[in-house]
């Protein structure tokens, strides 16, 4: 247990082993980045933080994010249904497109590789759950920390070649997607199966691929082989993994996972209270049709290690935005007083993550507040404010990171 | 049979070690205020996943998901949980929720029967009373506010 795996293991159990009370009165290293909960392996993967084990709902552990693609080994998994495709033959399987079109198509893996011109976006993929267990009061549903995201380099078919060659016809509202992967509940109820889909309308369409590549290899079993939707910008819900159906709709799709699940407050801030829930007259939207608000995170320091005083370091981290990349990332490391802009990595795209680093040399021992600050190419900044919505949904409040500089003499 | 193996080698490095360590010396000339302080705690290991075996097929499969759920709080309804939920998630779930209020645990019921849990009615109630005793506060206060997520200290 050396390298990588030993610096991803999570901090807070080896302080509670200390006391083996779990009641421990040292000050704890940040476990809200990430969950502190038991790690797991599956197959193909590194060991990961396990929010289940059935269905399989796995987060990637901050130190993973020290490199701006994410690996596939360590990227997280989030299944709504149980049955979990464990082998897939290729020489069966098919991808449909179907419904109101004029030519419905079946194509294997084969054809999707010789007979479309292969595109790539580098693109982050993250659950609108993603840092649920920061939203106060609590509310249901996976807690993640902020380990449900990954980014990745996705190579595969445009979804609008597939449509051209299936020709879309008129009357089409929207456009349906789904995976192989199903549940135990009975047919016709919401938990036999998961499928989303986008407005005919909607611009992100001339965005999406049918990825088959992700970071130049075959897509894990569990990020969605043999081939999964990306849809650039926006959350993972509308990601349909083991991608296997796509259906041009005449009539709206009225299912529980578009109407019911993944509904975000209809604002700019995608906020509400309790109060104004309980009316039962609340207008939401739909999570899949909204760009995913700008974000920023330290990757490190992490406050695993105490700094040492006068001992340069550089703050680094990552950010991204659905609207636009990002323009700026701003970093504080006195509580938020002031602030100064850190340098930006290279550009991968506008949907991948985005480096940054900043130097700083702490010159007085102490507990420092160090915050970043994100702003996106269309001028959105995060908020200083916590937001709040039933679902746990759209989190972005500016990150805060808290570190112990110890003297040197 | 492995994590036995384990513990065994991992006690034996605690008993080892314990004799030779600094700890009980604060003050070392070189510095070295503890070294060599182990803790038991085998909930941290992790055993691997055998590889699947490979081959040139048109089959592409990874085996068995390992299934490994976190015990429910022991106590009356726990079968019922056990069987019930357990026909779509794991009872991991359950365990890894915050402490909600009593009134939620019926909201969250009924929602997994409106997701398609067969959840016969008579049984409704004692699945209820089983999550709310075992998994909301302990105390029930007039539901004080969580304080707001902070990052550690």
């Amino acid at each position: 247990m050396t390298g990588l795996l030993g610096t991803a293991l999570p901090l807070p159990r080896l302080v509670r082993a200390e006391d083996g009370t779990g009641s421990s009165a040292l000050s704890l290293p940040d476990t809200h980045w990430n969950a502190a909960l038991p790690m797991a392996q599956v197959p193909q993967k590194l060991p990961l933080i396990r929010f289940s084990d059935r269905p399989i709902v796995l987060g990637t552990p901050r130190p993973f994010f020290d490199s701006l693609l994410t690996p596939n080994a360590a990227f997280f998994v989030r299944y709504h249904l149980d049955v979990i495709p464990n082998a897939i033959d290729l020489s069966h399987w098919r991808l449909l497109v179907r419904g109101n079109v004029a030519k419905p198509l079946e194509l294997s893996f084969e054809q999707l590789l010789s007979r479309f011109e292969p595109v790539t976006v580098v693109a982050v993929n993250q659950c609108t759950g993603n840092s649920r267990s920061r939203f106060a009061p609590r509310v249901p549903g996976t807690q993640w920390g902020n380990e449900g995201m990954g980014n990745a380099r996705w190579t595969g078919v445009r979804l609008m070649d597939l449509l051209h060659r299936a020709g879309v016809r008129p009357g089409t509202v929207a456009l349906r997607f789904q995976g192989l992967d199903s549940g135990r509940s009975a047919e016709g109820t919401p938990a036999h199966s998961y499928a989303k889909s986008l407005d005919v309308g909607d611009p992100i369409l001339a965005q999406c691929i049918v990825a088959y590549q992700m970071n130049g290899e075959p897509l894990p079993m569990l990020n969605g082989f043999p081939v999964r939707l990306v849809v650039p910008g926006r959350f993972s819900t509308c990601w349909v993994k083991h991608l296997s159906w796509i259906e041009a709709l005449s009539e709206p799709d009225r299912s529980h996972w578009m109407l019911e699940a993944y509904r975000l407050p209809d604002n700019a801030r995608h906020s509400v209270t309790p109060a104004e829930v309980a009316t039962g007259k609340l207008a939401t939207i739909a999570a899949s049709s909204v760009p995913m608000p700008v974000r920023s995170f330290f990757v490190r320091p992490d406050g695993s290690s105490k700094l040492v005083v006068r001992l340069p370091i550089e703050v680094k981290g990552i950010a991204f935005s659905g609207s636009g990349g990002i323009r700026q990332v701003e970093v504080s490391t006195d509580g938020g007083r002031s602030w100064r802009l850190a340098r930006l990595d290279p550009d991968l795209g506008p949907y991948s993550f985005r480096g940054w680093r900043l130097p700083w040399t702490p010159q007085r021992p102490g507990v420092y507040e160090l915050r970043c600050r994100a702003t996106d190419g269309k001028g959105n900044a995060q908020p200083t404010e916590p937001i709040w919505n039933p679902g746990g949904y759209a989190w972005n409040q500016v990150e805060t990171q808290t570190v112990f500089v110890g003297e040197a003499a | 049979m492995n994590r036995h193996r384990f513990m065994a080698a991992a006690a034996a490095l605690l008993l080892w070690t314990l004799p030779g360590s600094a700890g009980s010396t604060p003050t070392n000339p070189d510095g070295l205020s503890e070294a060599g302080v182990y803790a038991l705690d085998s909930s941290g290991l992790l055993l691997p996943t055998s590889p699947y075996p490979g081959n040139t097929s048109s089959t592409y499969s990874v085996g068995a998901y390992p299934l490994a759920p976190t015990p429910l709080a022991r106590g009356t309804g726990q079968e019922l949980v056990e069987s019930y939920c357990s026909i779509c998630h794991s009872v991991t779930l359950i365990g890894v929720q915050p402490r909600f209020p009593p009134e939620f645990w019926k909201k969250e019921v009924d929602k997994m029967i409106h997701l398609g849990a067969p959840i016969p009615t008579e049984m409704v109630g004692q699945i209820v009373d089983y999550l709310q005793k075992h998994y909301s506060p302990v105390k029930t206060q007039p539901s004080a506010p969580e304080p707001k997520p902070k990052p550690s200290p």
